[in-house]
C-alpha cells in the first residue's frame, strides 16, 4: 500500500509524481524538464547557463501554488511523537513510549538520513504497533535537516527524559484540507513533429488508469483538463511547434497543532561529539 | 581559408583598452536527469584570456530575450569566442569573471575566422 502524501510535507515527492507521470506519458520520445531548474547550493557554476534538451522535449511548470479550498477538518489523533535533532550528528537508537521500546531500524543500515527518513520509519513501526500516531521531525534551528542513525551500541546509553530538548509526546491537532494547483507542461517540437500529438497523448493519459495509477500514487486526485493551446512559431530559421496543457490537480493537505504532554517518554541513545 | 579581413583582434583590444586578463570556467558537458532537472557536467575548464571590457550599450541589451534585457551586462572583446550554451553539446554558458563579480555569456558575435576577434554579450550573476 502507498503511504498517503500530504502537503506541505511531502510538496517534493508530489511534484516529482506529476513529473513520473508525464513522463511515463510521453516517453521515451519526449523528456520531460522542469522550467524552473534546481539552483545548486553549492558550486559556482550550478545550472546557470544550462541549455535546453534537444526538440522534441516537454516544459513542466506550476502556474499557481497549492490553494485550499473550503473548511480544514480538525480531527485529533492518539498521540505525537516529536524529536528535536540536538545536533546533525545525533544518534538515535531506540524510542521508549511508556517503558515499551521501539527500535528503528534504518532501511539500508547505512547513513545519512533525512528527517523524512526518520519520520517515515517511526510511523510505519507506529503504525504497525497499531498506535494512532502522528510523527514529526523539528531538526533543531541552525543544523541542517539530516538524522545520522547507526546500529545500537553496547556503551551505556544516555536517557532524555520527556519534555528536554529530545524527545516529547504530545497531543496533536490535525488540520486535514483540500488544496487545488495548477500545473502547466509546454510541448516543443520542429516540424514535422507535432507537439499537439504529444499534447493529445498527455491529455488521454489524464483519463487513463494506469497512468492515473502513478499520480494517485504521488497523493493527486481530482483531476481537471483546463485548457488545450496551440502555437507555432519560427526559431532559429525552423518551424518550432509549441503546444500545450493546463490541468488542475486536488490534494490533501495535513497540518498538525501540538498541545500538551500526555504521556511521558524517554529516548535511549547516546550522542556523538 | 584565408582570414577575408585583416586581422583586428590586437588592434580591437587595444582601441578599448585590453583589461586585465578576465577568467572564464567553461563547464564540461551536463546531463537532464530522469527528474527533469539538469545535472551539470563533472569538470570545468578554467581559462584565461585577454579581454577589452566595458558596459552593454541600451541598444545592445535590447536585442536580448525579454528576460535578459533589464538586467546588467557588459559587452567583452576577446581573441577567441566566448560561447553561449549549448543544445547539441548539452554545455552550459561561459562564466567569466571580471571586475571581482561572475557574469554568465548571453550572446556571441564570433568574427574570429574573418578579422581575429570575438564578441559578447554578458549579465551580472552576483
Amino acid at each position: 500500500m502507498t503511504a498517503a502524501l500530504y502537503l506541505p510535507g511531502d510538496w517534493d515527492a508530489m511534484q516529482a509524481a506529476v513529473q513520473a507521470w508525464a513522463s511515463a506519458a510521453l516517453a521515451p520520445a519526449v523528456p520531460v524538464i522542469w522550467a524552473k531548474q534546481r539552483i545548486s547550493p553549492t558550486g559556482a557554476i550550478s545550472t546557470i547557463g544550462a541549455p535546453t534538451p534537444a526538440r522534441p522535449y516537454a516544459l513542466l511548470d506550476l502556474l499557481t501554488p497549492p490553494t485550499q479550498t473550503g473548511q480544514a477538518e480538525r480531527r485529533t489523533a492518539g498521540i505525537a511523537v516529536v524529536f528535536d535533532a540536538p545536533s546533525a550528528d545525533a544518534e538515535i537508537y531506540t524510542l521508549v513510549i511508556n517503558g515499551v521500546a521501539i527500535p528503528h531500524a534504518s532501511p539500508s543500515g547505512a547513513g545519512p538520513f533525512t528527517a523524512e527518513d526518520v519520520r517515515d520509519g517511526y510511523q510505519a513501526l507506529l503504525e504497525g504497533l497499531g498506535m494512532d500516531a502522528l510523527v514529526e521531525i523539528r531538526p533543531t534551528p541552525g543544523y541542517p535537516a539530516a538524522l545520522t542513525l547507526t546500529p545500537a551500541q553496547t556503551d551505556p546509553p544516555v536517557v532524555f527524559a520527556a519534555g528536554t530538548d529530545n524527545v516529547s509526546l504530545k497531543t496533536p491537532l490535525a488540520y486535514f484540507g483540500d488544496e487545488l494547483c495548477t500545473f502547466t507542461i509546454e510541448v516543443v517540437t520542429t516540424y514535422p513533429q507535432s507537439a499537439v500529438g504529444a499534447v493529445s497523448t498527455l491529455r488521454l493519459a489524464l483519463e487513463s488508469e494506469s497512468a492515473l495509477e502513478l499520480l494517485r500514487a504521488g497523493g493527486w486526485a481530482a483531476i481537471d483538463v483546463l485548457s488545450v493551446q496551440e502555437r507555432d512559431l519560427t526559431w532559429a530559421g525552423l518551424w518550432e511547434d509549441r503546444s500545450s496543457l493546463d490541468f488542475r490537480l486536488g490534494c490533501r493537505s495535513r497540518r498538525i497543532e501540538l498541545q500538551d504532554y500526555i504521556e511521558t517518554s524517554e529516548i535511549v541513545g547516546a550522542l556523538t561529539a | 581559408m584565408p582570414m577575408p579581413f585583416a586581422n583586428l583582434g590586437p588592434h580591437v583590444l587595444a582601441q578599448f583598452g585590453r583589461a586585465a586578463a578576465i577568467t572564464v570556467e567553461r563547464p564540461t558537458a551536463g546531463t537532464f536527469s530522469a527528474d527533469g532537472y539538469f545535472a551539470p557536467g563533472a569538470g570545468t575548464l578554467t581559462l584565461a584570456m585577454d579581454a577589452a571590457v566595458m558596459p552593454a550599450r541600451a541598444e545592445e541589451m535590447e536585442a536580448l530575450p525579454e528576460n535578459e534585457r533589464t538586467r546588467e551586462g557588459i559587452l567583452i572583446f576577446t581573441l577567441e569566442a566566448l560561447r553561449v550554451s549549448s543544445v547539441s553539446a548539452r554545455t552550459q554558458a561561459d562564466i567569466v569573471t571580471w571586475a571581482g563579480r561572475k557574469w554568465v555569456v548571453a550572446s556571441v558575435e564570433d568574427w574570429t575566422a574573418q578579422a581575429g576577434y570575438a564578441s559578447a554579450i554578458a549579465l551580472g550573476i552576483e
